[in-house]
């Protein structure tokens, strides 16, 4: 196992684009309701959590009685197979994340491939315009350090100067009061 | 109520021309959707590629950046205090680095890559505890200029409460503005306001107000008509001079209508659902953007390297050009209506960068697998707009009501509009350049030019042979052709 997705929540808008480009490329639509990224929202409370495989080193998914699923030793990912698949839906029940979803067309199980034979690697990392889905060595301790690093700054920001939020350019207005 | 909205999402309204009013009278409370389909798509692989580098080329354009992370009080609201009479001591508290230092985090709409949205949280002072999405440009104008009340948790705060009330969220603030106005003025006292002290700058007063206008109670049934069912109810002379409109339509009150720049009052005034930035909104190339840049562009779309820059223009082949700018501009913005593309990624907000009409073909051909070229979305973008102005005119809208609202009075009533309290100084008076301008509008449109009424000929072309039918059934059409021989 050498790269692992990584979410964080915070830095989640809630756009979606994952998705779409997730069922974009696995089936030729745009369709939320087919992709293996899902992102569940608390808008009253500004929560927004894509939810995604996590490729778990020992997934309960492979409970599956038709061996429909498997775990490729290259990468790690865990790949359902479709034409084995019968959809009763044992891996969605065992899945601690609920990552696994119901393909509305047949059915049967939906699951996140990592984007396997796909140029450029998973595409919602590829495609999320914040990296809060991320696809980064094991080792680096990636989440961790973001909030380390924004903590850092909050408590610098009351000190002295802000790094996080540097002031913006102000726009050059010829025609000014143009309202 | 004629400021109710559809409110969508929580934080997002089909609001200001009480469309949900409409809605109401059919008894319709809601409408609940979900969807377990999707969008199938000709071309993903194209489709995709025309995503990305439309996506990845956006982010060059000179108003990415700061609209990505302060979303649109950072050009709106930041740009509107320049405004001569908003030179005053704590407006700079409405400035989008203070509204977003509520910010939580960015959000989106449902798949954009810009999320310029915010989620906004109130931790202390009055409005502890209200927290919402989305404080835009226009809450800080209608809940902070307007009112003249320079809080930004004030602002965050009258945003969520005219989502939670499913309110318009700038009617409530100009309508109050109004009041405020014309209680200040003595116009109106405490008897007509409840006993409420409208008085500029008044927090609470307002939003006791904005709860009043939700519920139509006393006073607050007498703003929800504003302006003009308002002003009627008031009846004083104050309250017409200052309930200022466009097709029934409010802007800012007190507001002549005409501003600094010749295209961006055309384009507010031609818009066919009364005075609006939504329909054209020109301006925005013109007060974000250098000079060198407008100068470029300029040169590059119209030939005229000044195009851009002339606010005011004498000459008519450049009055004849900004006509077309503006005709351009609308068309960009029904194409976004119908497509459903955000005006924001559209050249209408990123005008250098954003997307362009050629890239709408591009989209569209790809994602339908049809081929559409831009001359094909001009002519649907034409269509639209005739059909509008086709509706509008069977409802009476005619020349005079694409007239800001000064140089309507100046039309109908003789004499010049006096317009009262703080006024912007040096405004134009200039009536004959402005029509010199809609003629050329009108042309572009295929509009006659005495009447504002689109021709025979024009709603042929289109393939709205049955409207035409039905204009001419009423005699409008005919009476507009007539117009035009003479």
């Amino acid at each position: 196992m050498s790269k692992i997705l990584v979410v964080d929540p915070d830095k989640c808008t809630g756009c979606q684009i994952c998705s779409m480009i997730c069922s974009l490329t696995h089936w030729k639509e745009c369709s939320p309701a087919k992709s293996n990224v899902r992102v569940f929202a608390i808008r009253e409370s500004g929560i927004d959590l894509p939810v995604v495989c996590m490729h778990c080193e020992d997934p309960p998914c492979m409970v599956c009685p038709l061996n429909a699923i498997s775990k490729d030793p290259l990468n790690g990912a865990v790949i359902l197979d479709q034409k084995k698949c019968v959809g009763c839906k044992l891996c969605r029940t065992v899945c601690p994340l609920g990552a696994i979803g119901v393909d509305t067309d047949n059915g049967k199980m939906l699951k996140c491939d990592l984007c396997e034979g796909i140029e450029g690697g998973p595409q919602c990392v590829k495609w999320c315009p914040t990296k809060a889905i991320d696809y980064v060595s094991a080792g680096v301790p990636t989440l961790a350090w973001s909030r380390w690093k924004q903590a850092l700054l909050k408590a610098k920001e009351q000190t002295g100067p802000s790094l996080s939020r540097q002031p913006r350019p102000q726009p050059k207005g010829e025609a000014d009061g143009a309202f | 109520m004629l400021l109710a909205t559809v409110i969508f999402t929580l934080a997002r309204a089909a609001g200001k021309t009480a469309i949900a009013a409409v809605l109401g009278s059919k008894k319709l409370k809601a409408i609940a959707v979900r969807g377990t389909k999707g969008a199938k798509i000709a071309q993903p692989e194209e489709f995709m590629k025309a995503c990305w580098e439309l996506r990845e080329r956006a982010k060059n354009d000179p108003l990415y950046e700061g609209h990505s992370l302060d979303g649109t009080p950072w050009w709106v609201s930041d740009n509107f205090m320049k405004a001569p009479q908003y030179q005053v001591p704590g407006v700079e508290r409405l400035l989008s680095v203070n509204i977003n230092k509520y910010s939580a985090k960015n959000l989106a709409c449902f798949g954009c890559a810009l999320h310029c949205s915010h989620h906004q949280v109130v931790t202390g002072g009055k409005y502890s505890g209200t927290a919402g999405e989305g404080v835009e440009g226009n809450s800080v104008i209608w809940g902070g200029f307007e009112p003249r009340i320079y809080n930004p948790s004030f602002v965050i705060k009258y945003h969520v409460l005219c989502n939670k009330l499913g309110l318009n969220l700038d009617h409530p603030g100009v309508a109050i503005a109004w009041a405020m106005e014309l209680y200040e003025l003595g116009v109106i006292t405490k008897k007509d306001t409840d006993g409420i002290e409208l008085s500029w700058g008044n927090e609470e007063a307002f939003l006791e107000m904005v709860q009043k206008i939700a519920y139509k109670e006393g006073f607050g049934e007498v703003l929800d008509g504003f302006p003009l069912r308002a002003a009627e109810k008031i009846g004083k002379p104050e309250a017409w001079i200052t309930a200022t409109h466009g097709k029934g339509l409010y802007w800012l009150h007190n507001d002549s209508g005409v501003t600094t720049s010749l295209v961006w009052t055309l384009g507010r005034h031609v818009s066919t659902r009364g005075v609006d930035h939504l329909k054209a909104s020109p301006g925005t190339s013109s007060y974000i953007l250098g000079a060198d840049t407008l100068r470029n562009e300029g040169q590059k779309r119209y030939g005229d390297p000044e195009v851009l820059l002339d606010p005011w223009p004498q000459s008519i082949d450049r009055i004849d050009r900004q006509a077309r700018f503006v005709y351009d501009k609308e068309n960009l913005m029904y194409l976004c209506d119908m497509t459903g593309i955000c005006k924001f990624w559209s050249e209408t907000c990123m005008f250098v960068e954003g997307v362009h009409l050629s890239d709408f073909a591009r989209l569209l051909s790809t994602a339908t697998g049809l081929n559409y070229t831009s001359n094909d979305l001009v002519e649907a973008a034409e269509r639209t707009n005739a059909i509008q102005r086709a509706y509008n005119a069977r409802e009476g809208i005619r020349r005079v009501d694409d007239y800001p609202h000064a140089f309507r009075w100046l039309k109908e009533r003789g004499q010049p509009w006096p317009g009262l309290g703080a006024q912007p100084p040096n405004l134009p008076t200039d009536l004959a350049t402005y029509d010199m301008i809609l003629d050329a509008y009108y042309k572009y449109r295929g509009c006659d030019v005495n009447t504002g009424i689109p021709t025979k000929q024009t709603l042929e072309r289109l393939g709205l042979e049955d409207v035409a039918k039905d204009l001419m059934k009423r005699g409008i059409v005919e009476v507009a052709n007539e117009g035009g021989n003479k």
